[in-house]
């Protein structure tokens, strides 16, 4: 019996024992073949048709940082091994919006789970772009003015280097590795050697060691050590934990409105909800901002409020009320979508070549996401001209959180005379691609503006098309960004006559290049505040999420009300908001019924 | 707003009912862990000839999640042997089966992970089969020295490079050269990709072929090898192939590390160094790894020079920080 006990132990330690090498198409015995070329990490600054070295992405990250003033390199903490965390700031160095008004902030963390290659890649690739497109007069440079920008490439630093070290070596079972390049974890009291067995399934899950839900879900995460998703003694006891709450704090927590943890893979957004349905609606916009930058090939899964797993997304969410994701990056399945031979688990291993495509879909997204949350458009002025003479100049000028119109040249118009109309807005307005004003996904056209005079003449409203013509998004001649000025030329009616009018107005019905309404109201200057935005107004003046159509360009001001109901200042959604609070209880408690058997 | 209002809700439906619809395909963490233990318990290789006892072996095991883990063993085993008729029968009429595993998804424990899918590693299996009978093709021909790069550089397809390789792994070192050669005195040579020139460069090292790899436009495969290019040459032709490479723009970044990381102490490379810090392309690329080495001797030449280029001064100001 004391025999067979050993050769059990024996057994069972030899089963434990097991390394497997990733190859291309070799299956001897001990190989894995992937069906495409096993990534080797690569010591390469600019970035390759693959996967760069911890220790050249972290060269890169400083070489970007000590070329401009605008990338800052920012301790926030280090590893559980003693290694620096680096976050990066990228913004200018005022904290004011070039059309007034105080930045936001945002966060984006990369490399918390270790063999998510994808993660640090896609992160550096934010800053690469952001850097060559520092002096673009487009999304970039405006993102870099309008905004302070908080990444972190790498979080579990240790772990990554751990994976990057076994490139190709994995323990211990060929169908669930965990060891060598699927190491997951931090490498808390765990040794660099993947023969040593008896701590290769240690390591704290950063990513379940989060408040307000640690150790709350025993499905979702493990107090045993030896778990994938072991969530550590405490909340944030990790220092890589404390690391990623101090980059909130040097992204200003105040101001903070937007928060991305970075994984791979499945292909989705994944979100908390925090139960705040205005948040929670933003949330869903948002991520289907994200999602229209790559044709909705990324999913979207929300998961209900009041429970979760200690992620960081859930601490974001619920700390801070902003819109907070995990981003799972592709592929969606496996790399047979690549033409892999679909290996367990090597959807964490995605083909060299499929790098530098993954990289810059990513970054549009990203992109997308953080220009939507920097502010919602408005229109900051209009000018007219005639005969390239300018008659008439209008702006808001904003102070504060309020902003004043200001007419800063006047001359009356007159019918049947040729005119050309600048309106500017706060923000670049429309996609750029080679030069040509694009669409971007199905969230705006190339044109997608509509213009009317609007006029009281005679007691009589009427109301002018202007956009019968066609004018074009500025790529030259601009305010401060391209495409954030739209040019038309107009004439007005025969029967127009200025002395016998007694309100003039300009209405504009637009998106930004993400689809989002006009700031109905540019006197008061929108923010982002307690999970929502605070003076965004739609159509009617009132308080809403997604504003609405501007009529404040006056010309001619009879002092009459700007919105004509005044209505006390309800939220928007807020009449139907019971029904979609009840509808989101039902749907989720059906399947769960369904599956404890209830409905059988 | 407004026209998202059920969206929400459906969308966490949908998002729900989802996993709960192929829940009886997910067995848990541990379960898993389990069954795969168990599954290397059942003897299976000594069946491996005879497909009707693999089947028959196979359909005896009881539970759902150990049979599948076992067969997929089996397909593993199955690729180190040529296969018959009844074997490639049944891989085929495997191409069919819906049989997946999953497990919970570590980051989503809603969502499923897939861990086993027979048709998709059926399929492996036959692919690795058909490179194992084309390699065999191809070591015949090459045992007759029959080759013509022109026509295999025409083929399309992946497969040929699968084979290929498998082929040159059992290849022997004068079939190699007279392959290599074949190819560098052929008409076809500049049409030759980068993945045909990195394997046949990789088994044995050849100056002409790598220096073809810079040439071209850089793609996976001269990333690679310029990885590991201290392997496969001596240091003074490694030295002037990384000089080489960092005239491709989309390389030079990495020619530049691999040379202060691995040859910095050899004067030639500490000039070239100096020559390309006051190059505009590349002039921050230098700066950078000489600033991570560390390296006396550079520190001391950089030192010395005279021009005020951004990059210049920034390694003068990590050499005295690091002073």
């Amino acid at each position: 019996m004391k025999y067979l006990v050993m050769l059990l132990i024996l057994f069972s330690n030899q089963a434990r024992n097991e390394t497997f090498t990733y190859t291309e198409i070799n299956s001897d015995n001990g190989n894995i073949p992937l069906g495409y070329p096993v990534p080797i990490p690569v010591d390469s600054l600019t970035p390759v048709d693959g996967f760069r070295s911890y220790q050249s992405l972290d060269l890169r990250h400083q070489q970007l940082a000590a070329q401009t003033s605008l990338i800052e390199r920012i301790l926030i903490g280090e590893t559980f091994n003693g290694r620096s965390i680096w976050a990066y700031k990228l913004s200018d160095n005022d904290e004011i919006k070039v059309s007034g008004g105080l930045e936001g902030s945002a966060l984006i963390n990369g490399g918390i789970h270790a063999r998510e290659w994808q993660s640090p890649e896609a992160v550096t690739g934010y800053m690469e772009a952001l850097f060559s497109g520092q002096a673009n007069q487009h999304i970039e440079q405006y993102l870099l003015e309008n905004l302070t920008l908080v990444l972190i490439p790498v979080l579990n630093i240790d772990g990554f280097l751990q994976t990057q070290r076994f490139f190709n070596k994995v323990t211990d079972l060929a169908s669930y590795p965990r060891e060598g390049r699927m190491r997951r974890k931090n490498m808390h009291a765990v040794d660099e050697d993947i023969q040593t067995l008896a701590d290769n399934f240690h390591g704290i899950d950063l990513n379940r060691n989060n408040n307000p839900y640690w150790a709350t879900n025993a499905n979702g995460s493990s107090p045993d050590n030896s778990s994938l998703i072991y969530h550590g003694s405490s909340a944030a006891s990790e220092s890589e934990t404390k690391a990623l709450q101090q980059a909130a704090v040097v992204a200003g927590e105040d101001r903070l409105r937007f928060y991305t943890d970075t994984h791979s893979f499945s292909q989705i957004y994944f979100t908390p909800m925090t139960g705040d349905e205005r948040r929670d609606n933003i949330t869903f916009e948002l991520a289907n901002i994200m999602r229209a930058a790559n044709s909705y090939k990324y999913q979207y899964g929300p998961s209900a409020a009041g429970s979760g797993i200690g992620s960081t997304d859930e601490y974001f969410a619920n700390t801070y009320q902003i819109p907070s994701y995990t981003l799972e990056i592709e592929p969606l399945n496996s790399a047979t979508e690549y033409g892999g031979f679909g290996v367990s688990h090597d959807g964490f291993i995605l083909p060299n070549s499929e790098v530098n495509r993954m990289r810059a879909e990513t970054t549009t997204a990203a992109l997308a996401g953080l220009y939507a949350m920097s502010e919602p458009p408005v229109i900051t002025g209009i000018t007219i001209l005639h005969l390239n003479e300018v008659i008439w100049q209008q702006e808001w000028q904003s102070a504060d959180n309020s902003a004043e119109l200001i007419t800063v040249l006047e001359q009356a118009l007159l019918a049947d005379t040729p005119y050309q109309l600048q309106v500017s807005f706060n923000k670049p307005m429309r996609q750029v691609a080679d030069s040509d004003v694009v669409a971007f996904s199905n969230l705006s056209q190339v044109q997608g503006i509509n213009l009317y005079w609007q006029y009281l003449q005679n007691n009589e409203e009427k109301e002018v098309s202007i956009t019968s013509n066609q004018g074009e998004w500025l790529l030259e001649g601009f305010r401060y960004y391209k495409t954030d000025s739209y040019l038309i030329d107009f004439q007005l009616p025969s029967d127009f006559d200025w002395q016998s009018i007694t309100r003039l107005n300009l209405k504009v019905e637009t998106t930004d290049m993400v689809g989002q309404k006009l700031d109905a109201n540019p006197r008061t200057v929108a923010d982002w505040q307690n999970g929502h935005w605070h003076q965004y107004e739609n159509a009617l003046g009132n308080v809403s999420d997604s504003g609405g159509v501007d009529q404040s360009m006056r010309l001619i001001d009879d002092n009459s009300a700007l919105f004509p109901v005044v209505e006390p200042p309800k939220v928007e959604s807020s009449s139907s908001g019971g029904t979609s609070s009840i509808m989101i209880f039902i749907l989720c408690v059906i399947p769960l019924l369904s599956r404890k058997g209830l409905f059988n | 707003m407004n026209t998202h209002k059920l969206a929400l809700p459906i969308i966490m439906l949908a998002s729900m009912l989802l996993p709960a619809s192929i829940y009886s395909q997910t067995i848990s963490n541990s379960e898993f862990i389990q069954a795969q233990k168990s599954a290397e318990h059942f003897a299976l290789s000594s069946k491996l000839q005879d497909v009707s006892k693999l089947k028959l072996a196979l359909t005896d095991i009881e539970k759902h999640e150990t049979r599948l883990l076992a067969t997929e063993r089996v397909f593993r085993l199955l690729t180190a042997q040529p296969p018959s008729f009844a074997h490639t029968s049944w891989l085929n009429s495997q191409l069919l089966s819906d049989d997946v595993l999953y497990i919970p998804n570590p980051d989503h424990p809603e969502q499923q992970l897939e861990v086993v899918n027979i048709a998709k590693q059926a399929k492996a299996v036959l692919e690795i089969w058909q490179y194992k009978e084309k390699a065999k093709t191809i070591t015949e021909a090459l045992a007759s020295y029959r080759w013509q790069w022109h026509d295999f550089i025409a083929e399309q397809g992946k497969g040929k490079y699968a084979a290929l390789s498998l082929a040159l792994n059992d290849a022997d070192e004068a079939s190699l050269l007279w392959l290599q050669n074949e190819l560098i005195n052929s008409a076809s040579f500049t049409q030759a990709d980068n993945q045909l020139l990195v394997m046949l460069a990789s088994l044995h090292a050849s100056k002409a072929l790598v220096a073809q790899v810079w040439e071209n436009e850089a793609d996976q495969y001269s990333y690679q090898l310029l990885q590991g290019i201290e392997q496969l040459f001596a240091k003074e032709e490694a030295i002037k192939q990384l000089n080489l490479a960092s005239h491709n723009s989309q390389l030079a970044s990495q020619a530049i590390l691999k040379l202060t990381t691995v040859f910095i102490d050899d004067d030639s490379v500490q000039n070239k160094l100096l020559a390309l810090l006051n190059e505009k392309d590349t002039a921050w690329h230098v700066a950078m790894a000489v600033c991570s080495s560390q390296h006396e001797g550079m520190i001391d030449k950089i030192m010395q020079l005279g021009r005020e280029l951004s990059a210049i001064l920034y390694v003068k100001r990590c050499m005295k920080e690091a002073l």
